[in-house]
């Protein structure tokens, strides 16, 4: 909906979300900003043909492989 | 375009929804009745600021969600003796306004990422399908609204599929994940209807429906420790019926004894062994197919994934929603104000609880934490890892070395 609704957002109250959304983004930001930002991303070692279910089925950690968070984090 | 607004009249609405975004259980309901009264915003304005602003601050904070799990419903038709989601269980439906503002959800949080994917789930989910068609066909309009692509499973019993639901699902690329523990001996024993009969027959029908439509047939197998012994055997006899893709997990919520524990190493060796050696296309087994889990602790939970609740509420994932539909363990928001709890979502994507729990416990270099929900079953506390589940990760980790290798080969 905020697809829309940003369309019809007051610019003066856009401008509060803006100030307020940095204010409390800055606090946070401090701790572990990097590591919040990495994703998940699945390494198998095989390809998949796209008739797979996905590991996103079940959620277990074990189901997503995180090599390049590994190379990410080595940086 | 709307006039703008006065600027005296919003001064300080930063100072007075600064503290209530920051808290640790945010009341948006308190927050929204202040931005109306004291800052004179009409209702859609004060949710349009809300869901405006923690999706910027989101965005800024944490990776796109990228998965989305609807629960069409709280119904199951079956009574499994070991469901996760006993205590959600109930008879409401998600409403199309609902699924439809999660939909929306999924979507602006999406960001800059091109693939979304949605899994329709319950209770029983067919036990919705009118719910299931409707966010499917939603979600498909804003995906092409929005020049994004779009996938979709489901997982279900099996019990209630028919001819008109499989084709629906193949005409919409929805890809069924049947949930078998094994051949008839182990079905039955725990997969059960209301009546205390078996279900296992009536999923063959399943399997035999669904095949002419879905080529590849997955199934999720749940190993209670009265089953252990046949894991091998559940595992090559369904595979004879047609099931192309395992996923194996061992019973949560339960005590495993050290003897069933050793049984079920065994049994998962042996079907390491006959995977690798039967080098089987037409055959996917997750559990061995997985490489290690890296340094990493945690899941998608919640970062790159959420679920719904049939009444809007949004969970990190459904299996944590299964402790409680009502009241959630780790509520990360809703889909009309969007992800408000943001030190929830902190701490789960963060797990920094959970690795630190992990180094106390001498098992952070060997383990990253487990799964949340099951973390919570056994300790009561997200983050504080279960030490059976640590102990199946080894078990798991023994019967896998090599194997992914020699797949790759």
């Amino acid at each position: 909906m905020a697809s829309d609704s940003t369309e019809r957002i007051n610019p003066n109250v856009a401008d509060k979300m803006r100030q307020l959304a940095d204010l409390i983004t800055s606090e946070l930001s401090e701790r572990t900003a990097a590591r919040l930002a990495l994703g998940f991303k699945c390494t198998v070692d095989y390809a998949c043909t796209g008739q797979e279910f996905t590991c996103s089925t079940f959620r277990c950690p074990g189901s997503f492989k995180v090599k390049e968070l590994r190379e990410l984090e080595s940086q | 375009m709307e006039p703008i607004i006065d600027d005296s009249k919003i001064d300080g609405v930063v100072e007075f929804a600064q503290p209530i975004l920051l808290s640790t259980e945010p009341n948006i309901g308190s927050l929204r009745a202040g931005l109306e009264s004291t800052f004179a915003l009409s209702p859609q304005e004060a949710r349009d600021f809300i869901y405006g602003t923690v999706l910027q601050i989101n965005g800024k904070l944490f990776p796109p969600i990228t998965q989305l799990e609807l629960v069409h419903t709280e119904g199951c038709n079956l009574a499994c003796t070991y469901c996760f989601e006993k205590d959600m269980l109930g008879y409401r439906r998600m409403s199309p306004e609902i699924s439809r503002a999660a939909i929306d959800l999924l979507f602006d949080y999406s960001g800059q990422e091109k693939t979304l994917q949605i899994t329709h789930f319950g209770g029983e989910p067919t036990l919705n399908f009118t719910g299931i068609t409707i966010a499917t066909e939603y979600a498909e309009a804003r995906a092409a609204r929005y020049g994004k692509s779009i996938k979709f499973d489901m997982t279900t019993n099996g019990v209630l599929l028919n001819q008109q639901m499989t084709e629906y699902f193949a005409d919409h690329a929805i890809m069924v994940l049947l949930s078998i523990d094994g051949l008839q001996n182990s079905h039955d024993r725990f997969r059960i209807d209301k009546k205390g009969r078996g279900t296992f027959f009536r999923v063959l029908q399943a399997i035999k429906l669904l095949k002419r439509t879905q080529s590849w047939i997955g199934v999720k197998m749940t190993v209670m420790p009265q089953n252990v012994g046949a894991l091998v055997e559940d595992v090559t006899g369904l595979y004879d019926l047609g099931v192309n893709q395992f996923i194996i997990g061992y019973a949560t919520g339960m005590p495993w004894c050290n003897d069933d524990m050793a049984e079920y190493a065994s049994q998962l060796n042996k079907l390491a062994k006959w995977y690798k050696e039967g080098a089987r296309k037409d055959l996917r087994i997750d559990e061995f197919d997985e490489t290690d889990d890296g340094p990493h602790f945690g899941c998608q939970a919640g970062r790159t994934s959420v679920a719904v609740t049939v009444d809007g509420q949004v969970s990190p994932c459904s299996k944590i929603m299964g402790f409680s539909s009502t009241r959630l363990v780790c509520k990360l928001g809703d889909v009309w104000n969007g992800l408000t709890n943001i030190r929830n979502r902190m701490d789960i994507v963060g797990c920094e609880r959970l690795e630190s729990a992990c180094a106390e416990r001498g098992i952070a270099n060997e383990f990253r934490g487990g799964c949340f929900a099951v973390n919570y079953g056994e300790t009561g506390d997200l983050y504080t890892p279960s030490l059976q589940e640590h102990t199946f990760s080894l078990i798991k980790r023994s019967a896998c070395s090599g194997c992914a290798a020699n797949r790759c080969s």
